[in-house]
């Protein structure tokens, strides 16, 4: 008979395959453990107070205002719709902190990196100074500053005429026109810029009588857009009256703060994503491209910047997620965002586990939004290769 | 090998059930009997306002004082005979109604309107109000605002998610009047932002207008509007289904109540349990067992009147004659005397 002299196969539980199923078994488990445990008490309180789970209070009238918003919404609304204003108004201060944090970031992150000793000194000094101070503070610092330091609307300050300059926000003239000229305007935008794209795009094949061509359909399109502006458009100018201004926009102290804090805060980080992008980039890169010729713009434009937003843009992409998350504590500022809403439904209806899941499938929805947003844009970036 | 992975997965099971039946043990939520909870547990947890001069706020020795404090420690003597076995757990409004209704706090003391949506809607009952008041408006002197007809368009400093808030929603609404609100999140913040200049006008019950404008620089460049446009009937609170429960904070407030109908302080506490009066021996519990039957001490009354004193007494210590805030009984005396504080009898 062969034997195999003194082996023996190892006991079953020094087997890989054993291992690695045991431990994803042990991790489900526990996860579903942990699940169930938060659910079963979470009803079993609900249980012992007679509450039910439900979403028709979102039907229900609102009885509060927001103060500002675009949606238009007033107390008399539903909730939902207060919802939704609060839902605009978190997007809104989220994406133009967005933008300027991200143009910010990337002048701050090459500024660091500059030969300029003194620029250097500043950016670096604005990095530190700003990452390292709490969010919240600086958003009530920037909210401190403009409503202590401006005047209140009735002794304005006006450096040119139709802006307004006050404690209770900007007031500035705005251009109004029937909704006709508006969707006139769109549409001449959109012509004006199919055909600037199309020139930057077929430059090269059609050569300048092309190009002329498509200069006199531009040039028609920005004449017809002023002929509507100023035949049909009134300027409509901020007055006082009573308490306050009445007409015009307005910009209010509470975005203001909210936006300033967040964009000045994120900016710091992003500067430090882009100069680690920047590092990233082979020294070689620079001394080719100076070897060929260009200059220090050029090769920061065209050689540099192109690889190192390869490696910026995925930390950048989880700035803006924070971004997005960080602008709930404009909360306590009083800007009136989705936490906002939240907080005041649930102190009027108590639905807060409800409440606090609409708010999480919101701030959820958004963050996906621009985590697929900014995959996308990696991709396509990483598809142009080097 | 094959005994191995069966002893292997039996054991598995084992511990895996072990487990489940760990978790399930702690997964049952605490007793609906909240008297028992508490007696058990020593101590009575008492959410009350962050910051409210005169009801509840820190003073210079760093212990919580005030109307509302005073209340927690009513609670707390006529539950254990011990005023002091009381956690005071100060709650921003809009976490106050979350803290109850989970359990983290077992009576909410604090300046909560008592309305009909939030006894609906929120799983919470209310006692009989134990402070009477209206919210009124205060506005900057320099605007010369003399009434709230005056405020279209204004600015308003509001506690966010108060009744407040709503009320000055409707009372604007209804009278076609615009106001934009600044919803401030902490209560102690409101007359700050308002001071800053940020509102026009700040409003909020009245008493609390007057308390905010003593702590101004300048007192004088402000001034209480006349209207009082909503009555604001505070109440303490509980969950919603623990009767027992209820009826220890209920008639807590209605012994502070009855105690100063029948003139007994916290002075004379002791010379009136001698007393031969039969409405008296029943109310402090010589004669009978009210006390046993609600689950308490048959002597619960007296231990929270030589804790407190009298309703009249905690009012004046905190808002009246003896505190700085001078507030006038008003509303807040008793019925005999033309106010709207009642106790129903003790048999």
């Amino acid at each position: 008979m062969t034997t195999f002299g003194d082996y023996q196969a190892p006991p079953f539980w020094r087997r890989p395959f054993f291992r690695r199923s045991a431990a994803q078994i042990a991790v489900v488990v526990g996860l579903l453990a942990v699940l169930s445990f938060f659910i079963g008490n979470a009803s079993a309180n609900l249980a012992k107070t007679s509450t039910t789970l439900g979403f028709g209070f979102i039907w229900s009238r609102a009885s509060f205002e927001l103060g500002e918003g675009i949606t238009g919404f007033v107390a008399g609304d539903s909730v939902l719709a207060a919802f939704w204003a609060g839902i605009v108004n978190t997007l809104l201060v989220s994406l133009a902190s967005i933008v300027t944090a991200t143009v910010l970031g990337i002048a701050v992150g090459i500024l660091r990196l500059s030969s300029n000793p003194l620029s250097r000194l500043l950016s670096s000094g604005y990095i530190e100074l700003m990452r390292n101070i709490p969010l919240i503070l600086q958003m009530l610092f920037w909210y401190a500053v403009i409503t202590r330091s401006l005047p209140t609307p009735r002794k304005a300050l006006s450096p040119i005429e139709g802006l307004y300059l006050t404690n209770r926000g900007v007031y500035f003239s705005v251009i109004q026109m029937p909704p006709s000229a508006f969707w006139a305007l769109v549409a001449l935008s959109v012509l004006l810029l199919a055909t600037l794209a199309a020139r930057a795009t077929s430059r090269e094949r059609t050569g300048s009588l092309g190009r002329l061509g498509d200069f006199r359909l531009a040039g028609a399109a920005v004449v017809a857009m002023l002929a509507v502006v100023l035949t049909t458009g009134s300027v409509d100018v901020p007055e006082i009256a009573g308490l306050n201004f009445k007409g015009g926009a307005s910009i209010t102290p509470e975005f203001t703060a909210v936006f300033l804090g967040l964009s000045i805060f994120s900016a710091a980080f992003i500067a430090e994503n882009v100069r680690a992008g920047i590092l990233g980039v082979s020294a070689g890169q620079k001394e080719a491209a100076a070897s060929l010729g260009l200059r220090d713009g050029q090769t920061m434009r065209l050689v540099v910047l192109p690889q190192a937003l390869k490696i910026s843009v995925p930390p950048i992409a989880s700035q803006y997620l924070d971004i997005v998350k960080n602008s709930s504590l404009a909360v306590a500022i009083a800007y009136p965002e989705i936490m906002r809403v939240a907080t005041v439904v649930i102190s009027e209806v108590g639905r807060s586990i409800e409440v606090i899941a609409i708010i999480m499938a919101v701030y959820l929805s958004i963050s996906l939004a621009i985590s697929a947003l900014m995959n996308a844009y990696n991709k396509a970036n990483l598809a142009k290769g080097t | 090998m094959g005994l191995h992975r069966k002893m292997g997965g039996k054991r598995w099971l084992a511990s895996l059930a072990a487990g489940a039946a760990i978790l399930a043990m702690t997964a049952q939520g605490a007793s609906a009997d909240t008297l028992e909870d508490v007696q058990k547990a020593g101590e009575l947890r008492c959410g009350v306002s962050d910051q409210l001069a005169g009801f509840s706020f820190l003073d210079d020795k760093g212990t919580w004082t005030g109307f509302d404090i005073d209340y927690c420690h009513a609670f707390a003597a006529a539950i254990s005979g011990d005023a002091a076995a009381v956690k005071i757990v100060p709650l921003a409004f809009n976490q106050s109604f979350t803290a109850l209704q989970s359990g983290e706090v077992d009576v909410l003391s604090r300046s909560v309107t008592y309305t009909l949506s939030r006894d609906t809607q929120l799983k919470m009952d209310f006692i009989p109000p134990n402070f009477y008041t209206g919210q009124s408006f205060m506005a900057h002197a320099e605007l010369g605002a003399k009434s709230v007809e005056d405020l279209d368009g204004a600015s308003v400093c509001v506690l966010a998610g108060s009744v407040t808030e709503r009320y000055v929603a409707d009372y604007f609404r209804a009278r076609n009047m615009k106001f934009t609100p600044i919803a401030v999140e902490q209560e102690a913040q409101v007359p700050t932002v308002y001071e800053s200049g940020r509102c026009d006008v700040m409003t909020h019950e009245t008493p609390s207008l007057a308390i905010a404008r003593r702590g101004f620089k300048d007192p004088d460049a402000h001034v209480i509007l006349p209207e009082v446009i909503a009555k604001s009937y505070e109440a303490p609170l509980y969950r919603e289904g623990d009767a027992r429960w209820g009826d220890v904070i209920r008639w807590t407030h209605f012994a502070l109540v009855t105690a100063e109908e029948l003139g007994i302080t916290r002075d004379n506490v002791a010379e009136k349990l001698t007393s031969d009066d039969p409405v008296v021996r029943t109310f402090f519990g010589v004669d009978g067992d009210l006390g046993e039957q609600m689950g308490l001490k048959n002597d619960w009354v007296v231990n929270v009147i030589k804790a407190v004193g009298n309703y009249g007494e905690i009012y004046d210590r905190h808002l009246g004659a003896d505190s700085v805030l001078q507030i006038p009984r008003g509303m807040n005396d008793l019925h005999e005397r033309g106010g709207l504080l009642f106790a129903p009898s003790w048999r």
